[in-house]
């Protein structure tokens, strides 16, 4: 069987839970004016494409893809994480500068206008293909924002591996991931807009999986596979770890 | 697979190495090249940045293999001198998921890696992906 | 030659703890290391980490670092060139940590 090759832009459920995701990121880093979930899938494209956004981070990461560079370009090709306490004067991007985005965004330049710094975190979701989490803020980007923007990429990377998952080993890639990366507490909030459930029923259902550890997960992930890709994942392999 | 001996730059035998994609595993790779990079008359400026690139790959592979609910995948590092330079291959059999559609390029998107090398190959094949890094190394 | 065998000390100077690593820094062993300076952190507003000694060190140690200067001062001694430095100026975390080389 060949499989039909894996487009996150098909898959309205997946965006839709990935700008949640941003939601909630915003939430957390109140001086985000800016956010943006960019993929760069080789297998498809040479170039890399800004898949979910808020605030101007469409128009800012376009930017810096088209050359200009910047923290969310240099996070996809180094795979490191990147700050920046200002970007219109950082000297490792010399041509990112409010005049060049502007340009290409005239109607955001009010906000473009009050971005300082940007923090981008990338990951790995396929063999091919890199993703960058980030965030454009009216402030200095600061450690903090990294290390909050590294627990979203976690999770982040699991929707997408989940959702590009072909079978049923997809269960078992988010409950290794979210194992092995302590992401629980993320893919808590994320199920509560979500499942559009209160926090209770959230805490209710993660409670009772949490007496059993692997319940825990379980439901966790399918309920997430569940909500992204629409369907009941296929039926569950025996519980032995 | 040829060796040749006593040639020009005193050419060292080629290094193959293989081991399970774990985070263990790490640590073996880099002694066994720390080991190699000196007979291929590397210095250690240069070695450094290949032990770089070489541990980004390889730590890639193992964080992707412990993710996925395979078990067992092998990583193989094997390193060579080339006429004017090295060629480092890391190659693992573990996958995400599905292969690829189509032979292109398969990137960890390491632009560190390809700042730290002269070219970077890579060639996805039935049983994993390879990435062959090339550094020339000048007199 | 290099000694790679990993090793962590903390001590604490006058101004602040001071976490010292030696040899290689991985994804077998950046557990131990982030929490090391976790430790270190928590009885103070700020922290030295001596990575001079360290011969090995990726994106992974990065990742560690950032997290501990989100919550803490972070003060790091390393060699004047090499990839620690490298990294460090890719990432951009050389410009919210105090970055002292040493040779």
């Amino acid at each position: 069987m060949s499989p039909v090759h894996f487009q996150p832009t098909q898959h309205p459920q997946l965006l839709a839970l990935l700008h949640r995701i941003l939601e909630r990121i915003q939430s957390d880093l109140y001086e985000a004016v800016g956010l943006a979930i960019t993929i760069h899938d080789r297998r498809r494209d040479e170039h890399a494409s800004v898949i979910a956004a808020l605030g101007v981070g469409s128009e800012l990461v376009g930017a810096q893809l088209s050359g200009l560079g910047g923290p969310v370009a240099d996070a996809l090709a180094y795979q490191v994480p990147v700050l920046s306490l200002d970007l219109w004067t950082d000297d490792r991007w010399p041509q990112l500068t409010l005049d060049a985005v502007s340009e290409r965004a005239p109607h955001h330049t009010d906000d473009l206008e009050q971005l300082h710094g940007e923090a981008a975190v990338p990951g790995v979701w396929a063999d091919d293909a890199t993703v960058a989490v980030s965030c454009t803020l009216s402030q200095p980007a600061s450690a903090a924002t990294v290390a909050s923007l590294i627990t979203y990429e976690q999770l982040v990377s699991a929707a997408l591996i989940t959702t590009a998952a072909e079978n049923a080993t997809a269960i078992e890639d988010i409950i290794t991931v979210l194992q092995s990366r302590g992401a629980i507490e993320q893919a808590k909030g994320a199920l509560m807009g979500l499942v559009r459930c209160d926090a209770e029923y959230a805490w209710r259902m993660l409670r009772r999986a949490s007496q059993e550890f692997n319940v825990k997960l379980r439901e966790l992930s399918v309920a997430l596979v569940e909500h992204v890709s629409g369907a009941r994942p296929s039926s569950p392999t025996p519980e032995h770890r | 697979m040829t060796t040749v001996s006593g040639a020009h730059r005193g050419v060292p035998d080629p290094l193959q190495i293989r081991v399970p994609a774990i985070p263990a595993s790490l640590a073996v790779i880099r002694a066994r090249l720390r080991r190699w990079l000196p007979t291929a008359a590397v210095n250690p400026a240069t070695a450094a940045e290949l032990l770089l690139a070489v541990g980004e790959a390889a730590s890639n592979a193992v964080e992707h293999a412990t993710r996925g609910a395979r078990r067992d995948v092998e990583l193989e590092v094997s390193a060579r001198a080339t006429e004017t330079g090295l060629a480092v291959t890391i190659k693992d059999n573990g996958r995400w998921h599905a292969p690829p559609n189509r032979p292109g390029t398969r990137g960890h998107g390491s632009k560190l890696m390809t700042a730290l090398v002269d070219t970077v190959t890579i060639t996805p094949t039935p049983d994993g992906t390879t990435v062959e890094m090339r550094k020339e190394l000048h007199p | 030659m290099t000694n790679s065998q990993f090793r962590l000390t903390a001590a604490v100077a006058e101004q602040s703890p001071v976490v010292t690593a030696t040899g290689d820094i991985d994804l077998a062993n950046v557990g131990e290391f982030g929490d090391t300076l976790t430790k270190a952190a928590a009885q103070s507003d700020s922290i030295t980490v001596d990575l001079s000694e360290v011969s090995y060190c990726d994106s992974t140690a990065v990742r560690a670092l950032f997290a501990v200067a989100a919550t803490t001062k972070l003060a790091l001694i390393v060699p004047a060139e090499g990839p620690i430095t490298t990294l460090l100026g890719i990432s951009g975390l050389d410009r919210v940590a105090t970055v002292v080389t040493r040779n």
